[in-house]
């Protein structure tokens, strides 16, 4: 349960573990070489990553299209956020933009942003960027949905938190080379996740866009829904780690454009490794029927299979019979 | 219930079975509990001569009696286990007829991986552990490890065994010794009436030593030599939790073998080899029991070296643990069983197949005949769950689920990651009870574990690509 105090306000997003990475691994690459030849370059034999096809027709842009020119905080622009790119307006209209109410908007957009996108590890870029090319990793889907929605005139902010990865991330980000699996362990193991809120009729809903929906149903967990947290759901902050912000940190962008750079072939082997897992997310949701029908399936599983829920480790008993002593 | 079934009468051997299993009863007589103390889960396990002649509705009764107790002792002296049934709504009174079997409330098995690490680990035992704790003491230089914990509660005189999935996490199952040693004899009676493989004469058994290793398939296996006459274990070192965890994560895949597990590999193949030769040209009967990966390994060295055995009936190969022999690639049972047919001359029939888990007590063996696998119904109930986790009906594809009133420690409702269909009788031979079909797989979303697959990553480097 998240406290008020846990709670803090910053305009800028913290420049987390993120920071921390990119300061580790240029001083961990410096001890060790060989490791930066292992993350630039792919084997012979490894699989490679061939980008599939954009899911969708980027609606044309027109002149005279209505866009938000507010000033004000989360509704204006902000750095790698530009809501007046041709590509996010053009879309917001074809979502229904100040047609729709402000929340089947904010809806429509989460929606067409979960089941459109495909995950997929790239340098940093903007909106624009984002809908071009039709992929992206958490930060893009994050600020290509916050532009869209201040693009009709909704605020919209990042409320980023820290959590620690469990044996299932950490196998499926960190274990993808020996290399990429050293930062992460130099780094604590302790990750920057966000989501995103948006201002509906004076009160922020929540909504969850770093995972899509293909990759949200091969791990068999329910699909966030509009209005539903990542946290308790997937993921449990850290304490004290919440924070909402206006904007994505230079750092934060930064690191993510320089890991591009200094590691290819690390992150084409996540993407391999990614593009399989939402293959069977894909496989999932067409065996269930649709996202509806498999978010209630999942849900279901979600109560009944939760291990917290059966064995909560913070209320463990402790037993006086258990003796534990250190020899010297 | 006292009803008194005929197959309860105690009378002397008539068949081959009752013959196998009155010999089975004086070789591990020490595994036997008292009578006057067998709960209705032991009646149904010691009482029947012959699992499988049990009628499936006389079955049913047995089942219910057995679960009933058993579900009744979790729930009244397992706190975790208490609670969760309250959240669900389901006590013990809600057990009245065959039918409410399905209400008991099933633990997802990744409940038992999910613990913590150092001094908690050993209070997260306690929790999960059902029964009276004995005082354990652990007693280390540093900081404990995950087996000097482990190791302490059994030399407090419980088998806390471990299995591990690619995630390198170990599941960690607490047995007191009574339900440890009930599991052992579960898993020898019901091969003993599968199987007439109890008087073979020498046994070559390639599978963890248990005395080296708390993974469970190498604790679970160490009746072998209570059961067979003359038993060898071949795998003579010690695998440790870190080891297991380090072979099943990608962190040994990065580093090339070591010259020890190089020479552990190849040493093991040529040993297996001159044990083979030494009773090519002799009469007596053998067997010879571990991974398909590894007596893939063992072949595939054979036909390097241009040699063929013609073991013929003499010979029974055992296997257990998974199909998974490299990285990407699995082999059909049937394909394997040709292949141990060209190599070895043994018949299919004499390939027998245990499908097992570290969360059961005893396995399900594969019929000779067809090679389904049987299930030990006259006290575990199977349970194929739909996608909605709902019993799903026989012939269905499902998630495997089972209630099994053996374990007397730890709460034995348990929903697996594997995915079965069951059928409600073999197609093949008139055994009694359900089977499941011999193509088990991973759910989907699950991770892929299977003690095959740990001790097959112990050796990658040694037999991957026939290079030896």
């Amino acid at each position: 349960m998240t406290q008020v105090s846990e709670i803090a306000q910053k305009e800028v997003m913290p420049a987390l573990n993120q920071e921390n990475m990119s300061i580790l691994l240029p001083k961990m690459l410096l001890k060790n070489p060989f490791m930066l030849k292992r993350m630039r370059r792919m084997d012979p034999d490894e699989e490679r990553y061939v980008a599939p096809p954009r899911s969708y027709e980027l609606p044309e842009y027109r002149k005279g299209m209505k866009y938000s020119t507010a000033n004000e905080p989360y509704l204006r622009q902000t750095r790698w956020c530009n809501h007046r790119e041709p590509e996010v307006v053009a879309l917001a209209h074809e979502l229904g933009a100040y047609e729709l109410s402000d929340r089947e908007y904010a809806e429509a957009a989460y929606w067409w942003m979960k089941t459109n996108m495909w995950y997929e590890m790239s340098g940093f870029d903007g909106p624009g960027g984002t809908l071009r090319r039709g992929s992206g990793a958490c930060l893009h889907f994050n600020n290509t949905y916050i532009a869209l929605c201040r693009c009709a005139g909704i605020k919209a902010r990042f409320k980023g938190y820290t959590m620690r990865f469990r044996p299932i991330e950490r196998e499926v980000f960190a274990d993808v080379d020996a290399e990429m699996a050293s930062v992460w362990d130099a780094a604590g193991g302790e990750i920057p996740e966000a989501e995103t809120e948006v201002c509906i009729d004076g009160t922020w809903v929540t909504a969850y866009l770093p995972q899509t929906a293909l990759l949200t149903a091969a791990t068999g967990w329910p699909i966030a829904e509009f209005g539903e947290s990542s946290l308790g759901m997937y993921f449990e902050a850290l304490p004290g780690s919440i924070e909402r912000y206006e904007s994505i940190s230079f750092g934060s962008g930064m690191a993510m454009k320089l890991l591009s750079k200094i590691a290819p072939a690390t992150l084409e082997r996540l993407n391999v490794r990614m593009s399989r897992i939402q293959k069977v997310g894909r496989q999932e949701l067409d065996d269930a029927g649709g996202i509806q029908e498999y978010n209630r399936i999942a849900k279901r599983k979600q109560e009944l299979l939760s291990p917290d829920e059966i064995l909560d480790q913070a209320t463990l008993k402790h037993y006086d019979k258990i003796i534990i002593k250190k020899s010297q | 219930m006292d009803v008194q079934f005929a197959w309860q009468v105690e009378m002397e051997p008539q068949t081959e079975v009752e013959d196998r299993v009155k010999l089975l009863n004086q070789r591990m007589a020490r595994y036997i509990p008292p009578r006057e103390t067998w709960t209705p889960a032991d009646e149904a396990l010691f009482k029947p001569t012959d699992l499988f002649s049990v009628p499936v509705d006389e079955a049913q009764v047995m089942q219910l009696k057995a679960i009933k107790y058993a579900f009744t002792r979790q729930y009244t002296l397992s706190d975790f286990y208490r609670k969760y049934c309250d959240k669900r709504g389901v006590t013990p009174d809600d057990i009245k007829s065959y039918d409410d079997l399905e209400k008991v409330p099933l633990i997802p098995d990744l409940t038992f991986k999910q613990h913590p690490s150092g001094e908690d680990f050993a209070h997260w035992i306690a929790n999960v552990y059902t029964g009276d704790l004995p005082t354990v003491v652990i007693d280390t230089l540093t900081d404990p490890t995950f087996d000097d914990i482990v190791n302490a509660f059994n030399e407090a005189g419980l088998a806390v065994t471990l299995s591990s999935g690619t995630s390198g996490r170990h599941t960690v199952m607490p047995r007191d010794m009574r339900t440890y040693l009930t599991g052992q004899y579960a898993s020898g009676k019901f091969v003993v009436c599968m199987h007439d493989i109890l008087l073979v004469d020498h046994s070559l058994v390639l599978t963890p030593n248990p005395a080296e290793s708390n993974l469970w398939v190498a604790k679970a296996l160490a009746f072998l030599p209570d059961f067979w006459n003359d038993v060898i274990q071949g795998l003579d070192f010690r695998i440790s939790a870190d080891l297991a965890s380090e072979v099943m994560t990608n962190e040994a895949k990065q580093r090339s073998a070591s010259l020890s597990s190089e020479l552990r590999g190849r040493i093991t193949v040529e040993n297996a080899i001159k044990w083979l030769e030494r009773y090519d040209k002799a009469t007596d009967t053998i067997s010879l029991f571990s991974f398909p990966f590894l007596i893939l390994g063992i072949m595939d060295a054979l036909e390097r070296e241009g040699k063929r055995f013609d073991f013929g009936e003499r010979g029974t190969i055992v296997t257990g643990g998974g199909w998974k022999i490299s990285e990407d690639k699995r082999i059909s049972t049937a394909d394997f069983r040709k292949r141990v047919e060209e190599m070895l001359g043994i018949p299919e029939t004499h390939c027998l197949d245990v499908y097992a888990m570290v969360e059961m007590n005893g396995g399900c063996y594969a019929c000779p005949e067809g090679h389904y696998l049987h299930l030990p119904y006259p006290w575990f109930k199977p349970l194929v769950l739909d996608r909605n986790l709902m019993p799903a009906g026989y012939g269905e594809w499902g998630r495997f689920a089972f209630l099994d009133p053996l374990a007397g420690s730890y709460p034995g409702f348990i929903m697996s990651g594997d995915e079965v269909r069951m059928l409600e009788h073999c197609p093949i031979c008139d055994r009694l009870g359900p089977v499941l079909e011999p193509s088990v797989q991973r759910a989907p979303s699950e991770e892929m574990r299977g003690c095959a697959e740990e001790v097959r990553r112990v050796f990658e480097q040694d037999f991957k690509g026939g290079n030896r």
